[in-house]
């Protein structure tokens, strides 16, 4: 349920806008930090403002080089971990840490699955072009830095962004759609050596190809995680 | 020096080719006509009863035949044709038979029993590679006693040339069950040996393609998998690791078995091969499975199409005068099937026919035995009653009452529109095509349908709705199709059990003569040197 809601926040947030922003895009905002290694630690939250309001939330966790995006929901029992190779192709590995595993999915396989992603949406959270479509509003304090504020609507949404511009990331993301409002927020951040968390190290792990699940019905693991998927539409 | 005895196939390609280049030109005397031609071509078959020097073993990976049906008609499309009446190039072959695919413990197969029911003679359980059925998946010690002689160990017994050309990894099931004796086909490199298999001798595939003891090894190893070859500690020429943990650089020792051993990982090393004076090649073009024929151009490392490895691995096989034996496997049309991606499934088969336009282009059809097949099926169809030359991978536009194209898409009992190709299980409609997800783990979207009245179903991005819901699509258990051409092929006929590729391989061959006669050169080599 948790990774469901951090899918729809991200979803709202990079799904919707995206689609309306594919067209000429012209983005200013993926990062431009002198950080090597950024730590972050977000929440995302939906609220239903109907009326019986209803709010849930979600804590999760990135970890970003220029080379890698590393995220985790609290709880969660797995991680996602974005590498982008020498030739600049995009690689997932989703990782087990308790079951000692690590799925690969190769840049064929994620380009197969229509989930080949935007590197500088991985890095930076939001659509690539999304503060392009909103107005600057001044700036803010946030967790001791300055974040730029962005307001607007996109496609008939009421959009805020708080945007870490030395960072390239955002502090807030708040949407509202009608009676429903999704938003992101940032809680605590570190920068190199400061940060309390690091990548797993996997090279002990067990590794399997997406690519060869398809002929692992038969493995526990493999079964298990996909009973874990679930089955439902979303 | 190639013969003029490929008459047949010749003759259909000009059929197929005209058929598909004039579809406008149909009428019902053009039927009448081509009908009774091929009752005439039929009568001319005869049974080729000459010896096969060389063999080719075509394997579409999950290639049912739903796929070749679809891949048929979506390169006459491709070509601007309608696409049913087009004919892929191995479906010009003169004879066919159906081959029942199950494995001696599963009604539904995976690769490895199939590839080795095919390589062996033996029809065997799901997830070994080349060893009987009284083997214990997984149990290293159950094997021993157990092991399968492969059709290609004994190709290399009797002095011929041997190998395998994959765009998966070439340690994958498939390609493993023609070198390789293992009890679980995930053994591709000692990492995943277990304590027992260890302690009980078992080798990993990787190393067994290496340290292949018959003959003199095999001529020609490509395809992906390059990560089982290197150890852990090394990064590759596109950056990635490799898994060994005995240290051991395989393709280090591939080039040092012989001075005209040669290892190639990319494209422009490849292009530099020549052929007459390589006599064992192994390429390794990816750390896992090899790109799609629909991405390889988008691979920044660049390799060499499936009908492009197909060309070279036959110029080098066929340096030896005894002949040779080559397996080509298609392996990503199963993979692009388990992702519920039509679109790929298909490109990689048309990549498939091409490479086998390739071999019948390059070979002598009079002493080269040409078979082509899959291993297993998919749950992949083709449904509804869209009107003829509809888009394979588009939605049912279907005929009027009087039979002619309605125009407009099809609507079923739920009023939305329904594609013509699909999946009775799998992942179900995704079309991402946009952006992407930082998320990943979109949520099954099978046993429900889309409304897909402004999904474009014909991009690469698009996958099929699929009615059961599992994280993967799977293998069918239905029979799959064998072509055949050249010497010996008139043996493949009617329904056969899979196994009985192998025997008509050896037969023919003459296996059985030219192991014979092998073995007693090696006598005579024998007392020779005792006599010095």
């Amino acid at each position: 349920m948790k990774s469901r809601l951090l899918f729809l926040a991200l979803l709202l947030v990079g799904g919707q806008t995206a689609e309306a922003l594919a067209q000429g895009d012209t983005p200013a905002e993926a990062g431009k930090t002198a950080a090597v290694l950024v730590a972050a630690q977000y929440e995302t939250r939906n609220i239903q403002l109907a009326r019986r309001p209803k709010a849930t939330s979600h804590r999760w966790y990135l970890l970003r080089t220029p080379r890698q995006v590393a995220t985790w929901g609290e709880g969660r029992a797995q991680r996602q971990r974005w590498q982008r190779g020498v030739t600049g192709d995009i690689a997932l590995s989703r990782i087990f840490p308790a079951e000692h595993k690590r799925v690969d999915y190769e840049p064929g396989d994620l380009r197969t699955l229509g989930r080949y992603p935007d590197w500088r949406r991985l890095q930076g959270i939001i659509a690539p072009g999304l503060l392009g479509r909103l107005q600057p509003s001044g700036s803010v304090a946030v967790l001791g830095r300055t974040a730029e504020r962005y307001l607007g609507q996109v496609d008939g949404v009421d959009v805020e962004v708080l945007w870490l511009a030395d960072l390239g990331l955002p502090a807030l993301v708040r949407q509202v759609f009608g009676d429903r409002e999704a938003s992101l927020h940032l809680q605590a951040l570190y920068t190199d050596d400061e940060a309390p968390w690091g990548f797993v190290d996997t090279a002990n792990y067990d590794h399997l190809d997406y690519a060869d699940l398809g002929d692992m019905e038969a493995d526990p693991f493999v079964a298990r995680i996909s009973r874990a998927e679930g089955g439902h539409h979303p | 020096m190639k013969r003029s005895t490929f008459t047949l196939s010749s003759l259909a390609l000009a059929v197929g080719l005209s058929l598909a280049g004039s579809a406008c030109a149909e009428s019902p005397e053009k039927w009448y006509d081509d009908g009774a031609r091929a009752v005439d071509q039929a009568q001319q078959l005869r049974a080729d009863r000459h010896r096969a020097k060389n063999v080719i073993l075509f394997v579409g990976d999950g290639m049912g035949v739903s796929t070749v049906t679809a891949a048929r008609i979506l390169e006459g499309q491709l070509r601007g044709a309608k696409g049913e009446e087009n004919r892929l190039s191995f479906e010009l072959l003169p004879y066919v038979a159906l081959s029942k695919t199950y494995n001696t413990n599963q009604q539904t197969p995976d690769s490895a029993g199939t590839m080795t029911a095919m390589m062996t003679g033996v029809k065997s359980k799901a997830g070994v590679i080349s060893v009987n059925q009284y083997a214990e998946r997984g149990n290293c010690a159950s094997t021993q006693g157990n092991e399968l002689t492969t059709f290609l160990e004994q190709a290399e017994m009797a002095g011929m040339s041997t190998g395998v050309v994959t765009t998966a990894r070439l340690t994958h099931a498939t390609p493993a069950a023609t070198y390789a004796h293992s009890p679980e086909r995930n053994w591709e490199s000692d990492d995943k040996l277990t304590d027992e298999a260890k302690a009980n001798g078992c080798k990993d595939i990787a190393r067994q393609l290496i340290e292949f003891p018959y003959g003199d090894g095999l001529e020609v190893a490509m395809g992906g998998g390059r990560r089982h070859f290197i150890p852990r500690e090394v990064v590759d020429g596109e950056g990635k690791q490799g898994k060994r943990k005995d240290g051991r650089d395989l393709t280090a020792e591939w080039q040092e078995k012989d001075r005209n051993s040669v290892y190639v990982w990319n494209q422009a090393q490849f292009d530099a091969i020549d052929t007459e004076q390589v006599d064992h090649l192994l390429g390794l073009f990816e750390s896992s499975h090899m790109e799609y024929a629909f991405d390889r151009p988008s691979d920044l490392g660049g390799e060499p199409s499936l009908s492009a490895m197909t060309g070279k691995a036959i110029d080098v096989l066929d340096n030896n005068e005894k002949g040779y034996f080559l397996h080509v496997e298609s392996g990503r049309i199963d993979h692009a099937h388990h992702a519920g991606n039509a679109y790929r499934a298909l490109t990689d088969t048309i990549e498939f026919a091409k490479a086998i336009e390739t071999a019948m282009q390059k070979v002598d059809m009079a002493d080269t035995l040409i078979l082509v097949t899959a291993d297993h099926s998919h749950v992949f169809t083709i449904a509804g009653y869209p009107t003829r030359g509809n888009p394979i991978l588009g939605k049912v536009v279907g005929n009027d009452g009087a039979g002619n194209p309605t125009g407009v898409d099809q609507l079923a009992e739920d009023g939305m529109p329904y594609t013509t190709l699909g999946y009775t299980n799998g992942r179900g409609f995704h079309d991402l095509a946009v952006g992407g997800d930082t998320a990943y783990g979109e949520p099954i979207n099978a046993g429900s349908r889309t409304d897909l009245s402004d999904v474009d179903t014909e991009g690469q991005g698009f996958h099929q709705e699929a009615l059961v819901p599992l994280s993967a699509e799977t293998h069918a258990g239905e029979d799959v199709a064998i072509y055949a051409g050249g010497p010996g092929a008139y043996l493949m006929h009617g329904v056969q059990e899979q196994n009985v590729i192998y025997h008509v391989m050896r037969k023919a061959t003459r296996m059985d003569r030219k192991l014979r006669r092998a073995e007693r050169e090696r006598r005579q080599e024998e007392r020779r040197r005792d006599d010095d």
